[in-house]
């Protein structure tokens, strides 16, 4: 059957498309590629390890406090990471060093039980990864804190956090961003660990000088960081 | 492939020939057509139709996996932090292994208490820093899954039990003074074990112990003996001073003797600005080796007649005026081959006279004892002992020990008669490496009861009565001697993984000595040496250096040979009709011992570049003779033939390599067992075939009388130097990439190799010599002139072709193996390729050996065609690949003119045991299917190198540590033919080297500006040969 073609006395047929469904393929279109471009920039934020992977704060089978530790007591990062100016790796303390304190210091607490087991069985403490670089990316504590790249640059406020946090998305373009023009980021080597450090005069002028003195200069080359 | 004085270099015969099938194999993309992937299909179960369902699905469901939080991993520190480990920095450790009775020093690399890696120790007299690619696999057998106690193996040990048990044993047997108890140990150069034997004696007395190693050095301890008179002596040769090399048949620079030690040595001389003279080297011998592959020139003779060619050399020499003794020119007379080129002889009898005192011949262990006595006298008179020999006591044997056969021999009798009660065999899988006439498999279950130190369940293990689980060098104390007397502590860099205990260890429970354990067992042995005093500090000194120093202790006194003994008239007769069959030692498994080992079954052989496989080697004449054909052989088919001596009959592959001599056929030992594959892609299955049955233990390394019979079309054998060429025509053979001359020629035009002077299209000497019109750049090219510039150089005039380096590169860069299958279609993933090259008449024809590996050319063509830029140039200039950027186009590969770029075609590794995957590097990412992967040049390497420097605490250190870096293969290189570093400081080895005349690049007229560069191969010929 084919559509209504009765017409009206004048001949003219009773049934038009109305003038505003011209319209229609246009809007269609246009939709379809607000509908695109947002689906772009869906993908682009919330796909992004902006969004997946900044405030990854997983639970910890201690609940340690680093605004505790870190923050109040104001225990330098070192005294656990010990590997941090030396190898790539900063490490996460042995068990032993929790003990080299909580022996004597609240050493009946129940929050502690899982490492006083641990130091008893000999078993490690599974603390869980929270930052964390592919397996196909190397990256190396000791050639940037051994260049004055602040512990607080990628890892935040740590002293500020009772759960650790991630707070920096730790990916290839925010690298490259840093890796490109470190100036700024950069500050003198006794004051890695600090916390909230904020350089007296032009951070970046003292970064300049800090590069042309060290003569530090990140790669942005495939195979700085992936060998 | 054309060379720069116009001759011809062929890999395979079927290039030499240009058959059809190997034009046809040329312009092919891939090996097999792509309907050959049928059987891959089966391999991983997928078809094309599943393969874009999974596809399609997984693009859907790609979307959802943003939504999922990643996976929980937990991060486990140590309880308690061990000293001196930090996570994520490698630490090193001194220790030392041997094989086949030669110890040598290495430096093991540790990441988290994990041995990954070894490297010769610098300080150390049998490696001077290098290894062969045999000590290089070593590290991965630790991680054997198929050791005793591994997860999956289905043992476990109850020491409790079994110490009881090895006490109440030999409880038993001391009633009887040890009657009945037989121990069979392999060679292995331990005091402390020495010590226990003597403890043994004295507390057993009739106790019999028995060396026996499947490849021996009887002919060589009794020629000695005979020319030297007292105990079992082993020859320590300077190549260094030698002016003049005489191989009699000597592998020295594959398998016989120190060899990292030899090549290093050896290398000194071979440089024609080396001091007193570039070296001359002669072979004479039947077997395509390694070191004949090497020489000067090559005497291709029978193995049984090397003999006579020796004797005929002595009364040349005599010619020339030099004084034999009574009995050796009776021999001589009588012996000589005074028919085999005697034009050759002359010569060579007058160039060993002209450079009396540096000249050195040196006897193979395939040889008569009779040659080594001669060779010995002949050294005498011409004061190459002790000039270029010392002498050291054979620290593998004690005084009174028989010959490895003849142990062999007097057990299998005692074993046939039922007097062995216990047999305890300290490991060394006897049961496989028995010649076959002796039948010890058969008379090995006679013993009431047999206990055997197995590292995994071999032949021997089942066919013990009891199986104990043997460690692995790494994980147990002991102490070695080397050849010169150096003692190295062998340091343990781990606890036994699967509980292992070592041969000390249990022979100590078994005799109830104390201490039991191998720490203390081997500190007391050296404490009751040193004396009390001052003992620790000492000790711990030699386990941080290596070696305990200033123990060379040469021939007691020095004394001249006394005439070889006797032997003429003992030696064996060779062999009457038909086929010359000679055993040789597998250049990857050796005696069989590697013949688990991924890393060496795919290992190509250095002569046959055969991987996976022996075969029956056969000249190009023999093979036309006996109908092996080369038509049989041409594209990867290999004739399958049944080879018979005597009564014995074993059936395997024909393999034609051109240089083995007529009417011989050579067969490797070691092969024919069974690899319980871990590897994705490859069968579970013998590989290869064990010519053990034809082996006689009267005549272990040749035996007359083969005959071959055909048996139809063989498999297809990998082999990995059959297809694909350098030169497919279009002007290449203008551009040649081996480049030689020899001496005379070098000094005449010192500038011979270097590039742009050879005309285009013609032969350099015809050809006049003029610059090709230099090419540019299409884009502004880099400024490489600043910071540091790697560059590497290699020296084809010191690179034996021994495989070292590709070794050491698959150990640090954690290359997979990919299994024979694959190697079939030409997906090996070795970064580096040892490229042998043939010239010359095929028969005899001479042989270059080049590594070829990335060339890191700053202008690379690889790089302009990767659609994702995953390729690209790093300023410092290496062509770096972004492993996780590439998307498998292989462009890339296509575009690479030295075809060295490798494509990862499945994912090999995936499916490894839990325990292969400790041997890997962390360092280095471990590649994915789909992607490319190539050399770099040892990233990882340079990277931590250049961290340390900017880390130094001042200029010199920095510098140093710059200095430091080097790539896997270049430190492992024994003959120090690889050379790396920074070509921008002028100070570096490779910037002085690259300055020099013989440096050349390859295809440097396409303005591609290679890293690596090539020394041209001179050879220094005796001017009198012809040919």
């Amino acid at each position: 059957m084919s559509g209504d073609d009765r017409r009206d006395d004048g001949g003219t047929p009773l049934f038009v498309f109305p003038e505003w469904q011209n319209k229609v393929p246009g809007v269609v279109l246009a939709c379809g590629g607000l509908a695109a471009i947002a689906a772009m920039a869906a993908v682009w934020y919330w796909f992004s390890p902006s969004f997946t992977d900044v405030g990854y704060m997983p639970e910890q089978p201690v609940p340690y406090s680093h605004k505790l530790h870190a923050g109040d007591l104001g225990i330098d990062c070192r005294y656990c990471h010990v590997g941090v100016e030396r190898g790539p790796v900063a490490g996460v303390p042995p068990t032993q060093t929790c003990m080299n304190c909580h022996a004597q210091i609240k050493p009946e607490s129940p929050l502690l039980v899982p490492v006083r087991e641990s130091w008893a069985t000999g078993e490690p403490v599974p603390w869980v990864r929270v930052h964390k670089v592919p397996d196909y990316a190397r990256f190396d504590h000791s050639a940037h804190v051994g260049a004055g790249v602040g512990c607080e640059e990628c890892h935040g406020r740590v002293d500020q956090m009772i759960e650790v946090r991630q707070q920096q998305p730790l990916s290839m373009g925010w690298c490259v961003d840093c890796h490109r023009d470190p100036a700024a980021r950069l500050r003198p080597a006794e004051l890695v660990t600090k916390m909230g450090y904020a350089p007296a005069g032009d951070a970046v002028a003292a970064g300049k000088e800090m590069m042309a003195k060290k003569g530090i200069s990140p790669p942005t080359h495939c195979s700085g960081c992936h060998q | 492939m054309s060379g720069n004085d116009g001759r011809r270099y062929w890999r395979s015969l079927q290039e030499l020939g240009e058959t059809p099938e190997f034009q046809d194999a040329l312009a092919r993309e891939f090996l097999e057509e792509p309907k050959a992937d049928r059987v891959d299909a089966q391999i991983d179960g997928t078809t094309r139709r599943h393969f874009l369902g999974i596809m399609g699905a997984s693009m859907a469901m790609s979307g959802l996996a943003g939504c999922v939080r990643r996976p929980e991993r937990p991060i486990l520190p140590y309880t308690r932090a061990p000293e001196d480990v930090l996570p994520g920095v490698a630490n090193y450790y001194a220790t030392a292994t041997s094989l086949g009775g030669r110890a040598i020093g290495l430096i093991a690399e540790s990441h988290e208490g994990r041995p990954t890696k070894l490297e010769g120790n610098p300080d150390h007299p049998a490696s001077f820093g290098g290894l062969t690619m045999l000590h290089q696999a070593m590290v991965l057998d630790l991680y054997d899954p198929r050791r005793l106690g591994a997860p999956d193996s289905g043992y476990k040990v109850d020491w409790a039990v079994e110490n009881e048990f090895l006490r109440k044993q030999f409880a038993a047997l001391r009633a009887t003074n040890g009657e009945g108890l037989f121990i069979l140990s392999p060679a292995i150069p331990s005091p402390t074990l020495a010590d226990l034997r003597t403890r043994l004696s004295s507390q057993l007395p009739r106790a019999r112990w028995l060396v026996f190693e499947g490849v021996s050095d009887d002919n060589r301890r009794a020629g000695l003996k005979a020319a030297y008179g007292g105990e079992a002596l082993v020859p320590d040769y300077a190549f260094e001073k030698a002016k003049v090399i005489v191989s009699l048949d000597s592998d020295f620079l594959g398998t016989e003797g120190d060899v990292p030690a030899n090549m290093h040595r050896w290398a000194q001389r071979r440089l024609p600005d080396a001091q007193g003279g570039m070296s001359r080297m002669y072979a004479i011998e039947g077997v395509h080796t390694i070191t004949g592959s090497n020489a000067d020139h090559r005497l291709r003779v029978k193995t049984s007649q090397v003999e006579g060619v020796a004797f005929a050399l002595a009364l040349a020499l005599e010619q020339q005026g030099l004084t034999l003794l009574p009995d050796v020119k009776a021999a001589a007379e009588k012996l000589a081959a005074k028919d085999v080129k005697p034009e050759f002889i002359q010569a060579l009898a007058k160039d060993v006279m002209r450079s009396r005192g540096a000249a050195l011949i040196v006897a193979g262990r395939r040889q008569p004892p009779v040659v080594h006595a001669l060779a010995a006298v002949l050294n005498d008179a011409l004061e190459a002992f002790p000039n270029l020999i010392t002498y050291f006591p054979d620290r593998t044997r004690a005084s009174g020990d028989k010959g490895d056969f003849d142990n062999l021999r007097e057990l299998t009798e005692a074993l046939k008669a039922n007097r062995v009660d216990t047999l305890l065999v300290l490991g060394g899988n006897p049961v496989y490496t028995a010649p076959g006439d002796l039948g010890f498999a058969e008379a090995y279950k006679n013993a009431k009861t047999s206990i055997y130190l197995a590292e995994t369940f071999d032949e021997t293990a089942k066919a013990s009565k009891k199986v104990l689980p043997k460690t692995h060098f790494l994980e147990a104390w002991g102490d070695l001697v080397a050849t010169d007397g150096t003692v190295s502590i062998q340091q343990p860099l781990v606890a036994p993984l699967f509980g292992a205990k070592s041969e000390i260890e249990i022979l100590a429970t078994a005799m109830g000595a104390e201490p039991a354990d191998g720490y203390g067992l081997v500190r007391d042995t050296w404490q009751r040496v040193e004396g009390p005093l001052a003992f620790t500090r000492k000790w711990r000194k030699w386990l941080n250096d290596g070696f305990r120093p200033n123990m060379k202790e040469g021939l007691a006194s020095f004394r001249r040979a006394t005439g070889i003994g006797g032997l003429a008239e003992s030696r064996q007769a060779a062999a009457g009709d038909g086929l010359e069959v000679v055993f040789v030692p597998s250049y990857t498994v050796y005696d069989g011992r590697f013949a688990t080992n991924s890393w060496l079954l795919e290992a190509p052989d250095p002569m046959t570049k055969l991987t996976w496989d022996n075969v029956v080697a056969l000249s190009p004449a023999t093979a036309a003779k006996l109908g092996v054909t080369e038509g049989e052989m041409v594209g990867e088919q290999s004739t399958k033939v049944r080879l018979t001596v005597g009564d014995k009959t074993v059936e395997g592959y024909a393999w034609i390599l051109p240089g083995t001599a007529d009417d011989t056929a050579v067969v490797q030992l070691g092969w024919g067992r069974a690899f319980d594959s871990y590897l994705p892609f490859h069968e579970t299955g013998a590989v290869g075939f064990d010519v053990s049955p034809i082996r006689s233990s009267e005549s272990p390394d040749l035996r007359g009388g083969g005959k071959l019979a055909l048996a139809g079309a063989g498999e297809k054998l990998a082999c990995v130097q059959r297809y694909g060429r350098q030169d497919p025509g279009r002007g290449y053979e203008a551009r040649p990439m081996v480049r030689e001359a020899d001496l005379a020629t070098f000094e005449k035009n010192p500038q011979f190799a270097k590039p742009g002077l050879i005309e285009h299209g013609k032969p350099f000497p015809q050809g006049k010599l003029v610059a090709h019109p230099p090419a540019e750049a299409l884009h502004p090219e880099h400024d490489y002139s600043k910071g540091h510039q790697w560059g590497m150089a290699i020296d084809l005039n010191t690179c034996t072709g021994c495989n070292a380096c590709l070794m050491a590169c698959v150990a640090e860069n954690n290359i997979s193996p990919v299994g024979k299958d694959q190697v079939r279609r030409g997906r090996e993933l070795h970064w580096i390729r040892m490229d042998r090259y043939f010239t010359g008449d095929a028969n005899d024809p001479q042989v270059v050996h080049q590594p070829m590996t990335c060339q890191q050319c700053e202008n690379a063509p690889c790089e302009n065609v990767c659609p994702v830029a995953a390729t690209v140039h790093s300023p410092e200039g290496l062509n770096d690949m972004a492993y996780n950027r590439c998307i498998g186009t292989r462009y890339c590969a296509n575009n690479c003119p030295f075809k060295v770029r490798r494509f990862n075609f499945y994912n090999y590794a995936e499916k490894w045991p839990e325990t292969v995957h400790m041997v890997r590097n962390p360092n280095v990412s471990v590649r994915f299917r789909g992607v490319m992967e190539k050399c770099t040049y040892c990233v990882q390497r340079i990277n931590t190198g250049k961290r340390r420097a900017k880390m130094a605490p001042d200029e010199a250190s920095a510098k140093q540590a710059i200095t430091e870096i080097t790539t896997a293969c270049a430190q492992t290189c024994p003959s120090g033919a690889i050379v790396f570093g920074d070509i921008n400081d002028p100070t570096s080895k490779v910037a002085q080297l690259k300055k020099t005349d013989r440096d050349y690049g390859l295809l440097t007229e396409l303005n591609i500006k290679p890293r690596t560069s090539y020394l041209a191969k001179i050879r220094n010929p005796n001017p009198e040969i012809r040919g």
